[in-house]
């Protein structure tokens, strides 16, 4: 048995191993530090040294430990063992100290001495731990409640293991991602990440955010979504466009496609009034006043096309896009989806609906999440079968006969609608059967609003469900972590995953049936942030999807959350 | 559901006749070795490139299914035996039917898969019949490189459009094929998700000067 400097059995060693502090698992070991491990369960004072263990723990991981505990009310379970080695591992100088803290605490300790002198172990259970008398730590009344010894192969360790996690990026693909800031003389860019919010007088909440995509970081290269979404009268109006990957000046179309679209829909709807009807048919949408809406969404795509023709022709002139060409712009350079919505409200069947209008042209996503979390969605999206192939607003695509072949209304309540790029839709595939997921992933991470509920109404539901205890657990249960990259490095955050929330509380469960419970999912929210279209541009820009590496846009218009 | 995302399926048809024995055969192990580690270092590639090797001589097989790049394990490659081209492009149609997801209505299907062949001899079993079929299904962008002296480009021809040539067998051009692979990999796998159309052919980078591209 290998033993320390003072000639004591080394458990500091076999602890750190077993929670897997980084260097304590190289597997050459095992069998060594399996019997010490052993020896040190059956130890009759190994309580004492856990409890002292976790006082240096505390100590060292206070900050984040401190975080921690406020989301986890107890953290006597594996999840605050899976806390502690993730801590360690991204923190490995501060483990490296607690290791030595350990050691240290070990050696200046009497217990190994007092191991000698047959204290019984029974007198801890009954009457609290004794303190161990250590300079630096303050008295402890009650052993900490650290998790029972955990044999190797447990679900907890074996999790990480064996079982690969297909979703995640690969971890060593995670640390060869890189974040480089443009550069200085960039034409035509604009800031990596932005994000806007409006709330609307009738409680609603328009909110967008757009970020720039791992690859675009990784090359130096601009993001080239857009978003833009104003209001004109009783009417919003939101757009969302992804400039393609392949044309250099594509954030240019996306911008100009945007900002003429929702332009020339304002002035057409500034002043225009929705019939109130006692009834609503499929004909209904053939009457003047809702062919208005619709030809004014043919009009703001033959516009759009103008402005970014236009906007070609202007750069077609300056030198230093001849330069970045080697050859004049042309409007294909600035090739751009688009993806428009407007909605209004209308009086029907003694309560207000959502009327609204989608029109698109190439990939990306307009759905509507509907009063049971359920989407519909409003386009036929233009991606081809195989590849990334898709369609660009052009000549061909803006003429009045194609927009209006693309136009799609929906009448109905809804919680929101949702306007993204393929950077997010892709992720959510096939769309019609995952957005409640999407639903899920923005309410469980602050973005969306919940119906509110009381603690008494939430725990209620919980006692229904397979995890009756998830107030008291962290959220790490259920969350992803993940290296997200910024300006000054990857940072790492914990990204909540309706997923993994769903298979938690209701494994048996449809997730669509977990995201329609409004109460399960209060549950498991985040708090809701101060600003929502912040917390959304923090969740595009953090949650990671294994080959998911484009620009991420995502705009919504929220409905006030209904009163209980 | 977050599935495992779209793959790009790389596979590599490997000739292991007993003309590539010694140095050529020692070159291209070196070749896959270095292959393996530069896509490890890039980290689209590492997300996005999924590898197979193919080897053929007197017969054909799969010798590593088609593995992502962490956790694939370098096949054992010994020369020996004859050229049975038909049979490997018969056992890579095989595994592109089983190994590659295609597009459905609840699922993504996988980019199209890169196919590295190399070999440096004639055929010595019937592979028209297998190269016609390969060639009308559009599998994918398959990538035909003659090695040495001895193999016959108007063969290659018959498979793929895209034929190269390396004329001496030593391991130093070996190398520089495996090492244009590579980057081929990773520029497909930086494009993906931005390719214009379904049929446009797959844009490699420019080969290394010991490496002349077949008109």
């Amino acid at each position: 048995m290998q033993r320390n400097s003072s000639g004591q059995p080394d458990y500091a060693e076999a602890l750190a191993w077993k929670l897997q502090l980084p260097g304590m698992n190289n597997g050459q070991d095992f069998d060594r530090l399996q019997r010490l491990w052993e020896e040190l369960e059956k130890h009759p004072n190994k309580e004492q040294f856990f409890g002292a263990v976790a006082q240096v723990i505390g100590k060292l991981i206070f900050h984040d430990a401190l975080k921690h505990l406020a989301t986890a009310r107890a953290p006597a379970d594996q999840t605050t063992i899976e806390f502690i080695r993730r801590w360690a591992l991204a923190n490995p100088d501060r483990s490296a100290r607690l290791l030595s803290g350990i050691r240290q605490m070990q050696a200046k300790s009497n217990m190994w001495e007092a191991l000698k002198s047959n204290a019984p172990a029974a007198s801890f259970a009954a009457g609290g731990l004794p303190n161990p008398g250590l300079p630096g730590f303050p008295p402890i009344q009650q052993p900490p409640p650290l998790p029972p010894a955990f044999p190797a192969g447990s679900p907890a360790l074996a999790r990480d293991a064996s079982v690969p996690d297909f979703s995640a990026p690969p971890p060593s693909a995670a640390a060869l991602w890189k974040y480089v800031p443009l550069a200085a003389d960039t034409l035509d860019a604009g800031p990596d990440a932005e994000h806007r919010e409006l709330p609307l007088p009738s409680g609603a909440t328009l909110m967008a955010a757009r970020v720039r995509g791992k690859k675009h970081k990784h090359d130096g290269t601009p993001c080239d979504d857009s978003f833009h979404f104003d209001t004109a009268g009783c009417w919003t109006i939101i757009a969302v466009s992804d400039g393609a990957g392949s044309k250099r000046f594509s954030r240019v179309g996306s911008a100009v496609a945007t900002q003429a679209v929702v332009a020339v829909l304002k002035a057409a709807l500034q002043n225009h009034q929705i019939r109130t009807r006692s009834q609503w048919t499929g004909d209904s949408f053939t009457e003047d006043d809702l062919v208005y809406v619709q030809e004014s969404l043919v009009k703001g795509f033959e516009v759009a096309w103008r402005a970014v023709q236009q906007a070609a022709e202007e750069r077609a002139q300056q030198p230093e896009y001849t330069k970045v060409l080697g050859r004049q712009v042309t409007p294909n350079d600035l090739s751009a989806t688009l993806l428009v919505a407007v909605h209004c409200e209308v009086p029907y069947q003694g309560g207000n609906h959502s009327l609204v209008f989608g029109c698109s042209v190439g990939d990306g996503m307009i759905a509507i999440i509907d009063q049971d979390a359920g989407g519909r969605i409003l386009m036929t999206p233009d991606s081809g079968e195989h590849s990334g192939e898709t369609r660009f607003l052009d000549a061909r695509e803006s003429t009045p006969e194609s927009v209006r072949s693309r136009i799609f209304p929906f009448l109905g309540k809804l919680r929101c609608l949702l306007l993204m790029t393929d950077g997010v839709a892709d992720d959510y595939f096939p769309n019609q059967t995952e957005m409640p997921r999407l639903y899920g992933d923005l309410v469980l991470n602050g973005i969306l609003p919940i119906a509110p509920a009381s603690e008494a109404e939430i725990e209620h539901e919980l006692q229904k469900s397979r995890a009756p205890n998830l107030r008291h657990q962290s959220p790490v249960a259920y969350s992803f972590e993940t290296d997200r990259q910024t300006a000054s490095g990857p940072e790492r955050v914990l990204v909540r995953s309706m997923e993994k929330f769903a298979a938690l509380v209701e494994p048996d469960m449809e997730l669509a049936s977990v995201a329609a419970n409004p109460r399960l999912l209060a549950a498991g929210a985040a708090p809701r942030a101060a600003s929502s279209a912040a917390a959304l541009e923090w969740w595009l820009d953090s949650y990671q999807v294994r080959g998911s590496f484009d620009d991420r846009t995502l705009a919504a218009l929220v409905a006030a959350p209904p009163a209980e | 559901m977050a599935d495992m995302g779209r793959r790009l399926p790389v596979y590599l048809l490997l000739d292991c006749s007993g003309s590539m024995a010694g140095e050529p055969i020692e070159a291209i192990r070196q070749g896959v070795r270095a292959l393996l580690s530069d896509l490890r270092g890039d980290p689209q590639a590492l997300e996005t490139a999924y590898l197979s090797v193919i080897t053929f001589s007197s017969s054909a097989q799969q010798v590593v299914p088609l593995t992502e790049l962490l956790s694939f394990q370098e096949p054992p490659l010994a020369a020996g035996g004859s050229t049975a081209l038909g049979e490997a492009l018969k056992v890579l149609e095989k595994c592109l039917d089983s190994e590659v997801r295609k597009s459905t209505p609840t699922q993504k299907g996988d980019w199209k898969p890169l196919i590295f062949l190399m070999t440096d001899g004639q055929p010595t079993d019937n592979w028209e019949t297998q190269a016609n079929i390969l060639k009308q299904k559009r599998v994918g962008n398959i990538i035909a490189c003659a090695a040495g002296p001895g193999a016959d480009t108007n063969v290659l021809k018959k498979v793929t459009e895209i034929v190269v040539q390396i004329t001496n067998l030593n391991p130093d051009d070996l190398k520089a094929f495996f090492k244009w692979v590579s980057s081929s990999v990773k520029s497909t796998s930086q494009s993906v998700g931005q390719t214009p159309a379904e049929n446009t052919p797959v844009a490699l980078p420019p080969p290394p000067p010991q490496i002349t591209i077949v008109p």
